[in-house]
């Protein structure tokens, strides 16, 4: 079992996508239950990369890999986890603002929170505040993430909190923001959660921001 | 004999070219703006869902229509930059995020205050030939933050200005300033002091915004950089061939929706080339393969026959340090050497975030010194003759040489750099080079006055910024 287990995560962390349902289907079949091989096998093994990245050992691409690999994982358990009940670490929303079409830290956030075994529901670049309020409204959203990169388009974070608030939403949701510009000063006085000036730091908080 | 410095022979540079055109023909671009749809769909490109289809005829056409040549004058209306004549040009920020405070040596948001401290500085260094604005002011309304800086460059510089605009609506306004400041429409049509910058996003989208604008410039012959920024790995495949492609059709497919609007309207080809470094997800403004790319790009530009839109002075480091003056020195020769033309983002480090002005000081003085680095040789019977030696020869010096006395003046004397004996050590010398940048910077901030405007043209701008902030 424990080899087995090690294995799995050798092979998430070496991002060795085409393999990774073979680990998981062996667990599977040997009895395994899907929260131990999501927990101790997937989740293990990106913390894991998430340290060798910290370290400076890993860089992005290869970070990337083994999130994909971890979610290619993972797909086979999500029906199992969802009969059992088990949740995942939760769903978030994300989007870049109006007018802002800066994408590229976005996208690195939700996979590197999706490699964390969140659910990622990602509106894209120019989004504004009525399809992010539609977005919490109709759907199971735990947190709404939104993104910035210019001093222009900050505004709108707080235009979406203000409208999430008067819609009587605010409280359905936890609230992160990121980008170049915004600072942790700026989320305190917009009213957001949380701040966090980089994907892993996202995750981190995003976990936090949970619990 | 003229130096030449090549990193692209013509082989090389037709393939890229054949490739961009394939590009542009079989992948396409986005495009979504209504009028520059139409336009490409009467000259006969291919439009498909957001996608356009662009045929090598139709670029070969604005290739052939676009000015090789584009003069951009200074407010006084003298002729400052002949671009597309294998010159250099360098233009340092007049604004940024954040700026590293020369007093304190604090990172803090840059003000209103600092672009005029920041346009005299500019006004004062020789080897720096223009401004830019990128809009980028924390005491005023972001919207307005363009039309803030640019009244402040205007009123303390007469050096041209390269404006980063906000919106279109912005920079009808941003014309209108410069209008008045070089004295009504006639003057400002005939001699431009102002170059506006508008960008596709890499990769391959042209969005509204950017179509806008340099449908705005078309309509109004105002001279316009249209140029992408990408980095390999992030918004450009990790190659460093495939990237310049990118950039070229980014750029060219933005030079024919402009011919087709206006042809013969000034355009000013671009694109920086840069690397997403794969460790701190920054894209790079450091990068050995930003300052080859920027520099392949230029050459793209001279084979094109169009004038071109370079990059240099910048780097990744966060503090006025050595990181901050190598990057900065490679780049900046790297730029002379293929005369890159209008070239910028002089002063701005920490991945394109924090301006420090002391690195503007530094740049100038560093242009000076390649200019002699890589200045002409003559080679003549003159340059040589027998009695040259011969004092020398016979005296053991030339020390009190005529032809030492009338010549010695030729060579460089920094007034940055030291060249004290050792036993010399007066007080100044206890000072590291950061430290005499610093005070050097203070002082020409210090010293330098506001290359006044008359009276009723600033009364004119100012009057336009306080329109603008009422109809907020
Ligand atoms: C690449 C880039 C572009 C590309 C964008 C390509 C793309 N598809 O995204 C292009 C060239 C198209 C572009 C265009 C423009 N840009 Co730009 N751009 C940049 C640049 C150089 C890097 C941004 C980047 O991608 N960084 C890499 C990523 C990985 O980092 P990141 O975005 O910061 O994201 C990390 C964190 O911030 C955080 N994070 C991000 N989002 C979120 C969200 C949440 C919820 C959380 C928790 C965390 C988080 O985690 C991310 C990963 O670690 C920055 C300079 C800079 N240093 O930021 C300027 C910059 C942001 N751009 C700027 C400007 C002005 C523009 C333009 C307006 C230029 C113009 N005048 O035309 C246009 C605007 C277009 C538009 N409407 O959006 C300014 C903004 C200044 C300001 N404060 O307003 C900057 C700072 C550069 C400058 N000094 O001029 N740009």
């Amino acid at each position: 079992m424990e080899q087995l287990l090690t294995g799995m995560q050798k092979c998430v962390i070496d991002g060795e996508i085409d393999q990774i349902q073979g680990y998981v289907n062996q667990a599977l079949s040997d009895g395994m239950e899907p929260s131990v091989i999501l927990n101790n096998g997937l989740i293990a093994a990106m913390n894991e990369v998430g340290q060798r990245f910290e370290s400076g050992d890993f860089f992005v691409p290869e970070m990337l890999i083994a999130a994909q690999t971890m979610q290619t994982g993972l797909a086979i358990l999500k029906p199992l986890l969802i009969k059992a009940d088990i949740k995942t670490a939760g769903t978030i929303v994300l989007g870049t603002v109006k007018g802002d079409l800066h994408d590229i830290g976005k996208n690195l956030v939700a996979m590197m929170l999706e490699g964390a075994g969140f659910e990622i529901r990602d509106l894209g670049t120019d989004v504004n505040s009525e399809k992010f309020i539609e977005a919490v409204r109709n759907g199971d959203a735990d947190i709404l993430g939104m993104s910035a990169l210019l001093t222009t388009t900050m505004p709108t974070m707080k235009e979406t909190i203000d409208a999430l608030v008067e819609a009587g939403l605010r409280n359905k949701v936890k609230i992160m923001i990121g980008g170049a510009p915004v600072t942790e000063k700026y989320a305190q006085s917009i009213g957001a959660d949380g701040y966090a000036p980089d994907a892993s730091r996202a995750v981190s908080l995003a976990k936090s921001l949970l619990n | 004999m003229t130096f030449s410095f090549r990193l692209l022979d013509d082989e090389q540079l037709a393939r890229i070219l054949a490739a961009t055109y394939r590009l542009l023909e079989y992948t396409g671009i986005k495009l979504t703006h209504p009028e520059a749809r139409a336009l490409l769909k009467n000259a006969g490109a291919r439009l498909e869902g957001e996608r356009a289809y662009i045929p090598e005829a139709l670029i070969l056409q604005a290739l052939n229509c676009t000015p090789g040549e584009i003069t951009i004058y200074d407010r006084e209306g003298q002729s400052a930059m002949l671009l597309g004549c294998d010159n250099v040009y360098y233009g340092a920020h007049t604004d940024a995020p954040e700026v590293l405070d020369p007093l304190d040596h604090q990172r803090r948001p840059c003000l209103e205050i600092d672009v005029c401290a920041h346009a005299r500085l500019i006004q004062a260094l020789p080897n720096i030939h223009f401004l830019t604005v990128s809009g980028m002011v924390a005491d005023q309304p972001a919207q307005l933050a363009d039309q803030a800086a640019l009244a402040q460059c205007l009123q303390n510089s007469t050096k041209p200005v390269l404006v980063m605009p906000i919106s279109q609506r912005s920079l009808e306004n941003l014309r209108h300033m410069s209008v008045i400041a070089v004295g009504g429409e006639d003057v400002f049509n005939a001699y431009p002091n102002l170059i506006v910058y508008a960008e596709p996003v890499s990769p391959l989208n042209h969005p509204d915004e950017s179509i806008s604008k340099l449908l705005y410039c078309a309509e109004n012959n105002l001279p316009v950089v249209y140029s992408p920024f990408a980095a390999c790995g992030g918004t450009a495949p990790m190659n460093p061939t495939a990237i310049l492609v990118q950039l070229c059709a980014e750029s060219l497919s933005g030079l024919v929706i402009h011919q087709l609007r206006q042809p013969g309207a000034p355009f000013i080809f671009g694109g920086m080339a840069s690397v997403m470094d794969m460790k701190s997800t920054i894209f790079s403004y450091g990068a050995p393969e930003f300052q080859r790319g920027n520099t392949m790009m230029a050459e793209i530009a001279h084979f094109l026959g169009l004038p071109n839109f370079g990059t240099a002075g910048t780097s990744d480091a966060q503090i006025f340090d050595g990181q901050a003056m190598l990057e900065a020195a490679t780049s900046l020769i790297m730029a002379h050497l293929c005369h890159a033309d209008l070239v910028h983002d002089i002063g701005l480090l920490g991945s394109a975030m924090l301006l420090i002005p002391e690195m503007i000081v530094v740049s100038d003085h560093l242009v000076q010194m390649i200019q002699y680095l890589f200045a002409e040789i003559r080679v003549g019977a003159e340059d040589t003759p027998l009695e040259m030696f011969a004092s020398g020869v016979n005296s053991g010096t030339y020390i009190s040489d005529s032809n030492t006395l009338s010549n010695f003046r030729q060579v460089w004397y920094p007034n940055l750099f030291f060249r004290l004996g050792a036993k010399k050590q007066p007080s100044i010398t206890e000072k590291s080079f950061e430290e005499r940048v610093n005070l050097r910077t203070r002082q020409l901030i210090d010293q330098s006055c506001a290359c006044e405007l008359p009276k009723e043209r600033s009364t004119g701008i100012r009057l336009i910024y306080e329109q603008a902030l009422r109809s907020l």
